[in-house]
């Protein structure tokens, strides 16, 4: 009779007893340094469950973050727990999470199947488990057209959902997504967004970070948004939007006649500037982004003039810090 | 099934992922054809060469003289010292006598007197045959009496005296005059050549170069590479251990290496088996000697497969060091050929490596001290010489150099062949184990970014 190893004692399995009610992610008070370069100062974030997205500039720290979390990097000060399971010292919490690097190294001689399965053997299915469970997430990401082909012969939204495919093939508790959308075409990365929010649905915990606000407000309400190594914000993204719009915001419209409008907003409240940049432009300035945006339309419509485009030119990242900053970025 | 769910079958499993997935990208790789299509040619020009040696033939020395006619009577000097007539007098010639004997052919007595050693393992033995009559009938020569026919004065008539001398490592000839002058060069020197090239190619072809080579080009990327490609983290970012990773990468590369020393070795064992001097169509004694060399490269490429793997690991430059490993060990291999005895060998991966082939070679041919101790009997003066009178020798039977410098008699602490062979096998492991255990330590402090 063969002995059961699982069943052995003296060696509990970490997995379920470390991480009996500890939360998926806890940072505590992390610090990473590399040299005298700050990649990450002092951070602390707990996460458990849901969509979360990681906002900041290039260089903000949100790579480190995800390193440090999948045990690639070893923290400089503090502590890091996956699962309750420190993730440098123990390569257990490995088999529960899936992540996707920033980086667009693939194998390119393998095809999208290939890779896929070997990653999922590397978890310890056997050989036809790891085929049946990699159609299965290629089906999940839209890749099944194309998985037999080499990924070197895929374009970038193909590669990237290959990769989320493999991230995704072990059943993961915790999904980490490195910049997922960056250089993909408008019709991967509706796919990817998609796929983002089902898993989201699905009750399992997703980390996904990007520097364009756009991307992470269609994705989740729930952000962390860090800024040269600092953990800048942490919560509801509408939260931090409607603070953010108590404080002056311009509008661009693009019109046949600036002036003609501008006779009709000028006598809003809301409105403390206009500016005209040039024969078909205008930029209104407003304290009350919500309502100025609100009321536009009927504006437009008593004036009469033809408008082809309404922008918020500051309605990104980079504004969002420049007031979390108070000005200083 | 507690089989299927056990750790030990997850654990089976990725490692055959992993090493299968090395092997895949090996194959992807230009450099690994390009590598192992130069060790193949190389090994088959050292074969051509091999078989040009052992085709030719060495012109036939007279070393005693005997089918020279000194007198100018037509009777060659053999002849006329068969029938105890004056080699160096034209009016005593075998002609004259009553049963009218006519000239033989002079090659007759070319190669006449080969080597009949008949060897043991006692410390003192008299071998030797005098075939062709000069010792044991040299009445014409002058040597009449027993104490003529005995000038070595051992108390054997007609012998040759071989003492082993543990210190030097070899026989201490004294002969008598007249036994076992004149031998066959030719066959002593296939057979010389062959031994030596079994041995030879098999210490440095095989175990030294191809053992150093092979790892050198194909392991050091094993980790570094995955490293600077940043593909690295889809093998860390697994629930596997650090350790193992390393242990399936060299599985992989093992499992391209292994193969590659088999196929090469069988190549060169068939041909060289092939061409071996004597009446057989193929000497498979050879093959116990090319098991050995088998063993040894393998080991080898285990151990260096380790080594350059860890050094690619720890830095860029894992190959600059690798390089300065290679060149110590290539400078230990000479000088364990020259003497195996120096301790200083032992520093060095590739003496264990070169010890395993000569233990095997020991177990092969045993009789390889006689065959050099033969070899060298053309010396005059400082081993032992046995010409009458020649003009000019050569300093030793060809072939004896090749086959001086590629056996070695190398017993560690005094053990048989078999115990040295297996402690040299068991050193290989035991390094290889330090290596893997060393550089895991490393790689779990890496840091991949």
């Amino acid at each position: 009779m063969i002995p059961d190893m699982s069943q052995r004692g003296g060696q509990p399995q970490s997995v379920d007893t470390a991480s009996a009610g500890a939360p998926t992610i806890l940072l505590d008070h992390i610090s990473k340094w590399y040299g005298s370069i700050v990649g990450l100062n002092d951070v602390s974030i707990a996460i458990s469950g849901g969509v979360t997205g990681i906002l900041g500039m290039n260089g903000a720290g949100k790579s480190t973050l995800f390193k440090l979390l999948t045990g690639k990097l070893k923290p400089s000060q503090g502590t890091v727990r996956l699962f309750g399971i420190d993730p440098w010292q123990s390569t257990s919490p490995f088999g529960r999470i899936g992540y996707v690097s920033e980086s667009e190294k693939m194998y390119d001689w393998m095809t999208g199947l290939e890779f896929v399965s070997t990653m999922a053997r590397l978890h310890g299915m056997t050989r036809e488990e790891s085929v049946k469970e990699s159609e299965r997430v290629i089906e999940f990401v839209g890749m099944s057209d194309a998985m037999n082909k080499r990924i070197g012969k895929y374009s970038k939204g193909m590669r990237q959902r290959i990769k989320i495919a493999h991230a995704l093939v072990n059943d993961p508790e915790l999904i980490v997504l490195d910049e997922p959308l960056q250089g993909c075409d408008p019709l991967a990365r509706t796919t990817i967004m998609n796929v983002i929010r089902e898993l989201g649905a699905q009750g399992r915990t997703v980390l996904v970070s990007s520097h364009i606000l756009q991307e992470i407000e269609r994705i989740t309400e729930q952000i962390v948004i860090l800024h040269r190594g600092r953990l800048l914000a942490l919560g509801n993204l509408h939260a931090i939007r409607s603070m953010l719009d108590e404080h002056p915001h311009s509008i661009r419209l693009t019109c046949e006649d600036p002036r003609e409008i501008s006779s009709q907003l000028v006598s809003e409240e809301q409105v403390f500037g206009l500016q005209f940049e040039d024969s078909e432009n205008l930029t209104i300035k407003t304290r009350d982004l919500g309502k100025m945006h609100a009321k536009l339309p009927s504006l437009i419509k008593k004036s009469g003039v033809r408008v082809t485009g309404i922008e918020n030119p500051d309605d990104n990242l980079e504004s969002i810090l420049q007031y979390l900053t108070g000005g200083e970025s | 099934m507690a089989a299927k769910d056990s750790r030990f079958a997850g654990i089976d499993r990725k490692a055959s992922a992993l090493a299968e997935f090395t092997i895949r990208q090996y194959r992807t790789k230009l450099s690994t054809w390009v590598v192992l299509g130069v060790g193949l040619m190389a090994t088959l020009m050292v074969l051509l060469f091999h078989i040009d040696a052992q085709t030719s033939t060495i012109d036939a020395i007279d070393n005693d003289f005997d089918s020279y006619d000194f007198d100018g009577d037509g009777y060659p000097n053999g002849q006329e010292l068969k029938y105890q007539t004056n080699p160096r007098d034209n009016l005593d010639h075998p002609g004259l006598l009553p049963e009218n004997i006519q000239p033989d052919d002079p090659s007759k007595y070319v190669n006449e007197d080969d080597f009949d050693w008949q060897v043991d393992s006692s410390v003192v033995q008299h071998v030797g045959l005098d075939d062709d009559g000069d010792c044991l009938q040299p009445e014409a020569g002058g040597m009449v009496t027993d104490s003529q026919k005995d000038s070595n004065d051992d108390g054997q008539v007609c012998t040759i005296r071989l003492v082993w001398s543990d210190i030097e490592n070899r026989y201490v000839i004294s002969k008598d005059n007249g036994v076992d002058e004149d031998p066959d060069e030719n066959e002593y020197y296939h057979e010389a050549i062959h031994r030596s090239f079994v041995i030879g190619f098999g210490k440095v072809g095989f175990v030294l170069l191809i053992g150093i080579f092979l790892p050198l080009f194909l392991a050091s990327g094993l980790i570094r590479q995955e490293i600077e490609n940043d593909t690295m983290h889809y093998l860390v970012g697994k629930p596997i251990h650090r350790v193992e990773i390393l242990i399936y990468r060299l599985l992989g590369f093992l499992a391209i290496g292994l193969p590659y020393i088999a196929i090469m070795v069988l190549i060169t064992a068939i041909v060289v088996g092939l061409t071996a001097p004597g009446d057989s169509f193929f000497r498979m004694k050879d093959l116990g000697i090319w098991l050995g060399v088998i063993l040894a490269a393998w080991l080898m490429l285990l151990v260096y497969g380790a080594l350059f793997m860890v050094f690619g690991m720890i830095h860029r430059l894992g190959m600059i060091a690798g390089i300065v490993l290679g060149v110590w060990e290539f400078v230990i291999a000479m000088i364990t050929l020259a003497d195996p005895s120096l301790m200083i060998a032992r520093l060095s991966v590739v003496f264990w490596g070169m010890t395993i082939v000569d233990a095997c070679a020991m177990m092969v041919y045993p009789d390889t001290p006689v065959l050099l101790a033969q070899g060298r009997s053309m010396r005059s003066g400082t081993e032992w010489s046995i010409e009458t009178g020649l003009l000019s020798t050569p300093g030793r039977l060809p072939g004896t150099g090749a086959l001086n410098s590629f056996w070695n008699e190398v017993t560690l602490a005094g053990l048989s062949p078999f115990m040295t062979l297996i402690l040299a096998s068991f050193v290989l492991l035991i390094l290889a184990a330090i290596v893997i255990f060393v550089g895991q330590a490393i790689f779990k402090g890496k840091e991949i970014s």
